[in-house]
Parts: structure tokens; C-alpha cells; sequence
């Protein structure tokens, strides 16, 4: 930075700051004029049908088939109908993760089905669906690390209530590393931009037709 | 470390010799230094304890055998066994199986508070991946070790049942940790952590011999 | 700087020229005392005759070499020497300073770490030159390190950044989990607390009803807790308290109410009557003669009725005060 005491006849003007200045600035230029730092838009939702599988990142889904479902009443009435989703579910992440619920009447879902965004046509009900795995003896709610488990959402209908044609999910993906001071445990959806609060990504749009006069 | 020579405040008032300038190797270790001290900086930064690490369990760790003694209890794993299906009987006997995609693996553990009693909460099967497996929620925590207080004095047996994949098996370990309070989440909880003891033969024999239907519940 | 512009400047001044009535090489550092002071008294007639005699004088042919780059001079690094000078070129005389003010003759402070500016140190402007050469390394005496003050600044910041968490993170256990108050009840004794007294009896029992005999080296113990209200404050007081078994050594047992006759409504609650909780426990044997039962009454205020209110609010303030959740019945056996 200075010359060495005792007369240096040589002085160094002091270029290193300003060309390191000048990098960066530089360096900033070329970002912000190829877009900044945002993320590069995404290509829109892939349209898939039944069979498909989504990579959710932290787990595979499978969209295997939708039906419609009676479960007859033990006690003599009417029974119920049902329209069923079924899912084959393989957890990729560390730890055992829970079923939770779809996104339902505009609210968000919960766990690993609130990456199932949205189902158009929506079916409104009280209670939203019941989702749950179903064929392992005992209905477990539990998706354990590197195992595959079939996941069934019930959608109750009401009486006289017509399943439709056919179905189509918003599919979500989850964020491996969410970002944030503290790892937040419960699983989070990768947004659609990074600006604060905003929605979920729609990765890709799975359509399944119904088919009906399935039995519970 | 300085060039300075100061002299003592009232031993003379002549004007001692200042300092030679800071000499050019001089400036450039101490430019060192404080590079190396913000890398160090930095560095400590990266190790900080992440959110869990700080509030998260302390554990102590021990075989399948050993009697494990963490602050507030002991613990001990007496048994390993595998299960194709469960075959749950509960109290008006109405019969339930319990089948996996996978090996259903059931831990018999005993425990002993050593002051007050205690509650397990959901133990976990710890994978030498760090995969965790939650206790199954195919077996009702009723059946299981989480169910009954802890208490001083004497053992209290249970067990603990898993649903892995058989890849998982090798070297996993059981971890048992405590029920935190419900509003009041105490950090630091004790919980153990027992070695099943599952190397690759034992892991053979424990897949060999996994029964295929392992009972639980009904009237004792 | 500023001000008038002295009689004999009759043309228009020129702000970035040097002055001609200053030395040039006053811009190289703090212009010289006197002048400043000449210029910033209008009052005073002309230039005082006491400016060439001020040391600023001899300054002017050592600052020049310097001068020959200003912003160096201007530009105070603290690790740049401005004080005491730096040697002069060869050609230059030995004398020359920079410095307008004389030497103070005092103790030099001593250098340490990169907090005080070299400027800070104090010598004779014209001496030191000369005894830097003469001192050299050779007789350099012991810095002062300050090495236990520094050690203790760690000490302390150390125990601040452990104590400050800690104490934060006990406070907030506490709020969870109070300390104890104690009261001692004797064998047989009625102990009052918020306006219900409470009595408890223990018997040791071999089998019970639906449970069958004890495990081996383990006593089931029978408790029957009663508690009556002393007015309608106690009636209010009327939720589930907490009942442990406690041994002396701090050894603490989980009992179960298994029976309460307590009615259901608040309202059918009577003052004065007794009511009571069944209470299950399990001991080891070799301790069940010495554990003692634990009350902790529960201090959460039930909601009455509207007639109960007025009442409620005639009584004193003070007992209006929720005690806190940390009151604890010992019954001695």
C-alpha cells in the first residue's frame, strides 16, 4: 500500500481497488442485463395422463387409475358413494412422511398431498378427502423412506352427485433444501417465483378418465 | 511482536525512541492474519449448529445388550425379530393383519426412569444411510412401549415396531426418545440410541427367520 | 480558509491556486496554525508578524518531495506513517518537519495492536530521526502486552455469549415448570390451599379389583384424596389436581385416578361437603411404607354461573389473584 520508509523513489498508485471495482460492477451488468438473478421461466406444466409419474423431487407419484367406489352401510342404509384416486407413492426422502391431505376448496393441502395442488373438477364436500393407504391389512398413513405405498384419496359424493368424466391434478414438486434460516421440517412446494408468499409451482397437469361402477 | 519501545511513564521524561516503521513482512502477516481470521470467521459460521442440532435431542448411545443409561432414564434392547405380516387382536377381539411392502421389524426394549416417570415418544429406526423410519402406525402405540409410564424402580418391557425395507436392515440402530410437553417444548430431551447389533449374517438370519405372522394385542 | 480577502488581494482570487501569502506546501497537511487564525479574524490588521516565527516555517522545504503528490499525504492510513516523518531524501536536511507544534515531552504511549494511530506516538520532531538510527534493535525494552487484561475480555465475552442463552432458555423452562412451594401437611393433617382443604389417606393394597395382585417386588398403593371447598373461591378451584407419590430421595411415581365423586356440574358443587378422588399407584415394595402423596392443586379458575359472579366480586381483590401453578400439599405419613 505504501512505499517502503526511507525515500522509495518509486510510488505505486493504488489500482487495485478501482479495477476490482470495475469487475464487479462489470460482473453485475452482465447479470442484470441477461435477467438477474430470478429464475429463468419455466416451461408450462406437462399434460399427462393415467400411468404417468410425476418426479416430486422428494418423492415419485404415480397416477395410476380414478374410479368411482360404493362402500355398502353395515347397518342397512343407503351407503356411500365415493370417487377414488389412486396413487402410487414412492418416498425419496430421508424420513418417514405422512399422506396428509390434498389442496381442497381453495385451501392448501397438508404433508405430502399438498402437492397434489388442486383437482379440477372440484367436489365439494364437508370434510374434503380422505386420503390414506388402504391395502396393507390396517390403513396407514405413514410413507416410509424407499418404500412404495398405494395411496387412495376418497372424495365422498353427496347423493345424486355425479362423478365427472374425468379428473385433472395440479402436481407440485417439493423443495428439497427450503430456504430459510432454520430447515423448516415439514415439506415444502417449490413456488413459482421467489417472490414472497407466492404460489406453487404447477409442474405438471396429470388428467385421469373415471371409471365407473367400481365397488368400495 | 511491536517495533515499539515505549519507556516506562515516569522513569524519564527524555523522548525515547519511537518505532521503526512496521517492516514490509510485517504488514504482510498481518494482512494474513486477517484474512485468515475472517476465513476462520466464516468458517465457524458454517459449523453453527443448525436449528435442530441446538434444540434437538442428547443421546446416548449403546449395543443391543447393553444397558444404556441416559440422564433421566436407562433403556436396553433385549430382542430383534422379523415379521412378514402382524396379526393385531384388540380388546373385543376383533382380528386385524397387518401386512408391508416390506419387513415389518419388532424391537423388545425394556426401560427404567431413574426419577420420575417418563413417556416414550415415537421411537425410530435409524439407518446406516441416516435414513429414519418411523415406528409404524400399522400397530396401535397402545401395543407398543410408548404406551406405559417409565417409571424408577423397575423395568417396564415393551416393544417397538418397524416397516423397512430389507435393504435398510444392515446396521440400523433403534432410537427412543422422550414425549416433549405439549405446549412447552423442552430442547435437549435425553434419548438413546441402540446398535441392533445387525451386521450382514445377522441381518440374513433375521430376514430367514421372520415369522409370518407375529401376534400382538388380545387379552394376556 | 475562508473569509475577507486581505487588503493587498485586490485581483480576483484564484480558490485552487496556492495562496501567495502562505507556503504552497500548506496544502500538504493542516495549514499552519497561525495563518488559519490570521486569516479567520477579520479585526486583526495584517498578517502577524508572529507567522514566520511559528516552526511551520522550516517545514516548507521538507514537505516539498511530499508535495509532489498530494492525496498520499492528505489520505491517513492508520498503518501509514504520518508521525514521526519519514526520513527525508538524502538531499534533504535532517531538520525539516512538517510538525507547526513543538514536542510534548511525556511518556510515549505504548503501541498495541492496531488501535492507536503511529501519529499517537511522541517524540521530538527534530530528534527522531537521529535516534532511530541510534536505538535500532538493539536495545529494544519488553512491550507491554496487557496479555491478562485481554484474557480476561475473553473470559468475560465468553461467559456472556454461554450465560445470556442459558439464563433466556431457563426462564422460559420455568414458565413451563415452576419452581415448588412445599407445604407440609402432618400425618393425618388437613392442608388448605385456595380455599380448599384437602385430605388424603393411603392404604398399601396386595390385589385390586380388575388389576390383580402386584408384580413381584412392586405394592400397589390405594389413595383416597378428599377435598372440600370453603367457600365458593374453593368451588372455583374445582378442576382435577395433579397427585404424585413422591419418596424422600426425590424418587417420583405416576398414579391414575381411577374415581371421583365430584359432580358433574359446577353448580351442584357444595361448600362445606367432602368429595372425593380413588387414586391408583404402583411402588416398589422396600419404599411403599416411606413414599408420600403429593397434591398439586390445579389453579385454573372454572367459570360459574351469573348468581356466583356477584359473589365473586364482593370478596377482597387480593383473593381475587390467581395463585400461581407451583403450590404443592406434602401429607407425611
Amino acid at each position: 500500500m505504501t512505499s517502503p520508509p526511507g525515500g522509495g523513489t518509486r510510488r505505486r498508485r493504488p489500482v487495485a481497488v478501482p479495477l476490482a471495482i470495475l469487475a464487479v460492477a462489470t460482473g453485475l451488468g452482465i447479470t442484470a442485463a441477461l435477467g438477474g438473478f430470478a429464475k429463468a421461466p419455466e416451461a408450462p406444466p406437462e399434460q399427462l395422463g393415467p400411468g404417468a409419474t410425476v418426479d416430486q423431487k422428494l418423492f415419485l407419484t404415480k397416477f395410476v387409475a380414478s374410479r368411482t367406489a360404493f362402500q355398502p352401510d353395515v347397518y342397512g342404509g343407503e351407503g356411500k358413494r365415493f370417487l377414488e384416486i389412486e396413487l402410487e407413492v414412492t418416498n425419496k426422502s430421508d424420513r418417514t412422511q405422512l399422506v396428509g391431505s390434498p389442496g381442497h376448496a381453495g385451501k392448501k393441502g397438508l404433508l405430502y398431498a399438498q402437492s397434489l395442488l388442486k383437482m379440477t373438477p372440484e367436489i365439494k364436500n364437508e370434510f374434503g378427502p380422505i386420503s390414506a393407504i388402504t391395502d396393507e391389512g390396517v390403513p396407514s398413513r405413514q410413507l416410509h423412506p424407499g418404500m412404495t405405498a398405494t395411496v387412495v384419496l376418497r372424495y365422498e359424493l353427496e347423493r345424486g352427485q355425479r362423478a365427472p368424466e374425468q379428473v385433472t391434478f395440479d402436481v407440485g414438486v417439493f423443495d428439497p433444501e427450503p430456504p430459510g434460516f432454520s430447515a423448516d421440517p415439514d415439506l415444502t412446494l417449490e413456488p413459482e417465483s421467489d417472490v414472497e408468499g407466492a404460489p406453487p409451482e404447477v409442474e405438471a397437469r396429470v388428467t385421469l378418465p373415471v371409471r365407473r361402477g367400481g365397488t368400495g | 511482536m511491536s517495533t515499539v519501545t515505549p519507556s516506562r511513564p515516569g522513569t524519564t521524561t527524555t523522548p525515547r525512541p519511537a518505532s521503526r516503521p512496521p517492516s514490509r513482512l510485517r504488514r504482510a502477516g498481518a494482512v494474513i492474519a486477517g484474512i485468515a481470521l475472517a476465513a476462520a470467521a466464516v468458517a465457524v459460521q458454517a459449523v453453527a449448529l443448525e436449528h435442530e442440532d441446538r434444540l434437538g435431542n442428547l443421546t446416548w448411545t449403546g449395543r443391543i445388550g447393553d444397558e444404556v443409561v441416559a440422564s433421566r432414564f436407562s433403556a436396553r434392547v433385549t430382542g430383534v425379530h422379523g415379521a412378514k405380516s402382524i396379526q393385531i387382536t384388540d380388546v373385543t377381539d376383533k382380528v386385524e393383519k397387518a401386512t408391508t411392502s416390506g419387513l415389518f421389524v419388532i424391537v423388545e426394549v425394556g426401560a427404567t426412569a431413574h426419577r420420575e416417570p417418563q413417556k416414550f415418544g415415537p421411537p425410530v429406526l435409524l439407518a446406516e444411510d441416516g435414513k429414519r423410519y418411523a415406528a409404524t402406525d400399522k400397530v396401535k402405540p397402545s401395543l407398543t412401549i410408548t404406551h406405559p409410564y417409565i417409571q424408577p424402580g423397575w423395568w417396564t418391557e415393551g416393544v417397538a415396531v418397524f416397516e423397512v425395507p430389507v435393504a435398510a436392515l444392515t446396521g440400523a440402530r433403534i432410537v427412543l426418545p422422550l414425549t416433549n410437553g405439549f405446549f412447552i417444548k423442552e430442547a435437549n430431551l435425553p434419548e438413546v440410541e441402540i446398535d441392533l447389533g445387525l451386521d450382514d449374517a445377522a441381518t440374513q438370519r433375521l430376514i430367514a427367520g421372520a415369522e409370518d405372522v407375529y401376534p400382538m394385542g388380545g387379552k394376556k | 480558509m475562508t473569509g475577507t480577502p486581505r487588503p493587498e488581494d485586490e485581483t480576483p482570487r484564484d480558490w485552487f491556486a496556492p495562496r501567495r501569502n502562505t507556503p504552497p506546501a500548506a496544502q500538504d497537511g493542516p495549514p499552519p496554525l497561525p495563518s488559519r487564525h490570521a486569516a479567520a479574524s477579520p479585526a486583526l490588521p495584517r498578517r502577524q508578524p508572529a507567522v514566520p516565527a511559528v516552526p511551520a516555517a522550516p517545514a516548507v522545504p521538507a514537505a516539498q518531495p511530499l508535495g509532489s503528490w498530494p492525496p498520499r499525504s492528505r489520505r491517513v492510513f492508520s498503518d501509514q506513517q504520518v508521525w514521526p516523518p519519514r526520513p527525508a531524501p538524502p538531499d534533504e536536511s535532517r531538520e525539516a518537519s512538517t510538525q507547526p507544534f513543538p514536542a510534548i515531552p511525556a511518556a510515549p504511549l505504548p503501541r498495541h495492536g492496531f488501535t492507536a494511530p503511529p501519529r499517537e506516538r511522541v517524540g521530538g520532531p527534530a530528534a527522531v530521526p537521529e535516534q532511530e538510527q541510534a536505538s535500532g534493535p538493539a536495545s529494544p525494552s519488553p512491550p507491554r502486552r496487557r496479555t491478562a487484561l485481554r484474557l480476561a475480555g475473553v473470559v468475560v465475552a465468553a461467559a456472556l455469549a454461554i450465560g445470556i442463552p442459558s439464563w433466556d432458555a431457563h426462564v422460559f423452562y420455568r414458565s413451563g415448570n415452576p419452581v415448588h412451594t412445599v407445604h407440609t401437611v402432618e400425618p393425618g393433617g388437613t392442608g388448605t390451599l385456595m380455599q380448599v382443604a384437602w385430605q388424603v389417606k393411603v392404604e398399601q393394597a396386595d390385589s385390586l379389583p380388575g388389576l390383580g395382585p402386584a408384580k413381584p417386588g412392586r405394592q400397589w398403593l390405594k389413595i383416597t384424596v378428599t377435598r372440600t371447598s370453603l367457600d365458593m373461591e374453593g368451588v372455583v378451584r374445582s378442576a382435577d389436581p395433579e397427585i404424585k407419590v413422591k419418596h424422600p430421595d426425590g424418587r417420583t411415581w405416576q398414579t391414575e385416578t381411577v374415581g371421583k365423586d365430584l359432580p358433574l356440574e359446577i353448580k351442584e358443587h357444595q361448600v362445606g361437603t367432602p368429595y372425593r378422588y380413588d387414586v391408583i399407584g404402583v411402588v416398589p415394595e422396600e419404599v411403599a411404607g416411606q413414599v408420600q402423596v403429593h397434591v398439586i392443586p390445579n389453579p385454573a379458575r372454572l367459570s360459574l354461573e351469573k348468581q356466583s359472579v356477584e359473589e365473586l366480586f364482593q370478596k377482597d381483590p387480593a383473593a381475587e389473584k390467581p395463585a400461581p401453578p407451583d403450590q404443592v400439599l406434602l401429607f407425611r405419613r
